[in-house]
C-alpha cells in the first residue's frame, strides 16, 4: 500500500484534483495538498456531487443484478435519501430536495440507454472504478516512479466500442458552452488513458451526462469527446511537466500564488487569506479551515 | 416540486415523504416518492417545450404584409 505523500512532503500519486490546483496556482495546490487545509464546512456542491454518484452506482449495481429499471430506481432514490439523511444547507440549487428529484429524473431519461455498462469477468459492473498506474517516463529526481490515480464513474460499451462514462452536475447552462469545456480539459483525458492502461479497454473516448440543477427543474445533456492518441500524448506531456513542476517548487520551497486565477469559480476558497498580510494568514486560516489533507489514493466505489 | 406547506400533513406528500427516517419508508413509500417525481418531471417537460413569453410575442409582432401572406 503506497502512500500519496512522502515522508519528505512530495506527493508521488497524483489524481486529476491535485493536478488541477497546482495547475490553477501553485500556492493553492501548496495550501491544499502540501498543508492540508479544507474548508470546515464540506460545499454543498462537493456534497451533492457524492451522493448523486452514490446513487446512480446503486442503480448500475442493481441493474447489473439483472433488476428492473423500476426496481433499480428504487434502490438508487432509497441510497440517496439514506445518504443525505440529516444534510441540511440553505443552497437554493443543490439541497436534498433537489439531489432526489435529479438522481430520480437523470435515471428515469436514460432508462432505455444504449450504453450498456461493462461486466467484469467476476459479475461486478465497471462502475465507481478506483485506478492507479506508475505513469510511463516520470520519475522523481531520485528515481521514484509517480503514479496516476482517479476514480471512474463508469466503463459502457455504446455502438460495440468502450467508453468512459462521466456524469457532472452544474447550476450552469448546459450547451455548446458547458460541453466545450471538457475539450482540452484537465481530467477526462486521463480517464480515457486509464481506461486502457488499468482496465485493458481500447477506450474510444468520453461520454459525459451533463445535469443542471435548477430550482424548479433538471435538464440533462449527453456529450461525447474523442481524444486523438496525439491529444492523450500531449495531455501526458502537459501532466509531466506539471509534475515536474511541483518537485521544482517543493525544491525551492516557495509556492507562488497566480493571482490571475483568484476569481474563477465563484473565488477561489483561499483569495481571503492570500488577501491578508502573509504575517496573520495562520489566524484566519485556522478561523475558516481545518486540517485535513487530500488523499487521492482515498478507494471509492463497492457501496 | 410540491411545496405546498398544508401537503406536510399527507403522508404520501413528497415533504412528507422526505422528512421521513429513511431507514423506515418501506418500498412503496419510495414507489410513492418515485410517483410524484415522474409527475413533476412530466410537467417540467411540457413546460419546457411550451414557448417562452418572449418567444410568443415576437411571433406575435410578425404582420400579415412581413409574412408575405396573400389573403
Amino acid at each position: 500500500m503506497i502512500s500519496a505523500y512522502r515522508e519528505d512532503g512530495l506527493q508521488i500519486a497524483w489524481d486529476s484534483t491535485s493536478l488541477s490546483r497546482l495547475w490553477e496556482c501553485a500556492r493553492k495546490y501548496y495550501l491544499y495538498n502540501k498543508i492540508g487545509w479544507t474548508s470546515q464546512d464540506p460545499s454543498p456542491h462537493l456534497l451533492f456531487g457524492i451522493f448523486y454518484h452514490k446513487a446512480c452506482e446503486r442503480y448500475d449495481h442493481s441493474k447489473a443484478q439483472g433488476k428492473s429499471h423500476d426496481d433499480a430506481l428504487r434502490d438508487a432514490i432509497r441510497q440517496a435519501l439514506v445518504d443525505s439523511w440529516g444534510w441540511s444547507t440553505d443552497n437554493k440549487y443543490k439541497n436534498r430536495s433537489t439531489l432526489i428529484r435529479t438522481v430520480g429524473w437523470y435515471l428515469d431519461t436514460f432508462s432505455d440507454d444504449p450504453v450498456r455498462t461493462i461486466i467484469f469477468s467476476d459479475g461486478q459492473p465497471a462502475v465507481e472504478l478506483s485506478f492507479r498506474f506508475e505513469a510511463p517516463d516520470l520519475k522523481t529526481n531520485d528515481g521514484q516512479p509517480y503514479f496516476l490515480c482517479g476514480h471512474i464513474d463508469r466503463l459502457g460499451v455504446f455502438q460495440d466500442h468502450p467508453w468512459v462514462l462521466d456524469r457532472k452536475t452544474t447550476k450552469s447552462a448546459l450547451g455548446d458552452m458547458f460541453m466545450a469545456q471538457f475539450n482540452p480539459h484537465h481530467q477526462l483525458p486521463l480517464y480515457n488513458i486509464a481506461g486502457k492502461i488499468v482496465y485493458h479497454t481500447p477506450v474510444k473516448g468520453v461520454i459525459i451526462d451533463g445535469a443542471q440543477v435548477l430550482i424548479e427543474g433538471s435538464r440533462y445533456q449527453r456529450a461525447m469527446v474523442n481524444y486523438t492518441p496525439r491529444m492523450l500524448d500531449e495531455y501526458m506531456n502537459s501532466v509531466k511537466a506539471v509534475v515536474k513542476m511541483g518537485e521544482y517548487y517543493a525544491k525551492l520551497d516557495y509556492w507562488p500564488m497566480n493571482p490571475t486565477a483568484c476569481h474563477h469559480y465563484g473565488g477561489c476558497p483561499f483569495r481571503g487569506i492570500c488577501s491578508k498580510d502573509p504575517e496573520v494568514r495562520d489566524v484566519f486560516l485556522r478561523g475558516k479551515f481545518k486540517i485535513d489533507r487530500w488523499d487521492p489514493l482515498k478507494v471509492r466505489g463497492d457501496i | 416540486m410540491t411545496t405546498n406547506p398544508l401537503a406536510e400533513a399527507d403522508p404520501k406528500s413528497f415533504n412528507h415523504l422526505m422528512s421521513e427516517d429513511p431507514l423506515k419508508l418501506t418500498d412503496e413509500d419510495v414507489d410513492e416518492l418515485v410517483k410524484i417525481l415522474r409527475r413533476d418531471h412530466a410537467i417540467f417537460l411540457k413546460k419546457e417545450k411550451q414557448p417562452k413569453a418572449k418567444e410568443r410575442i415576437a411571433v406575435a409582432d410578425i404582420s400579415l404584409d412581413e409574412l408575405d401572406i396573400k389573403l
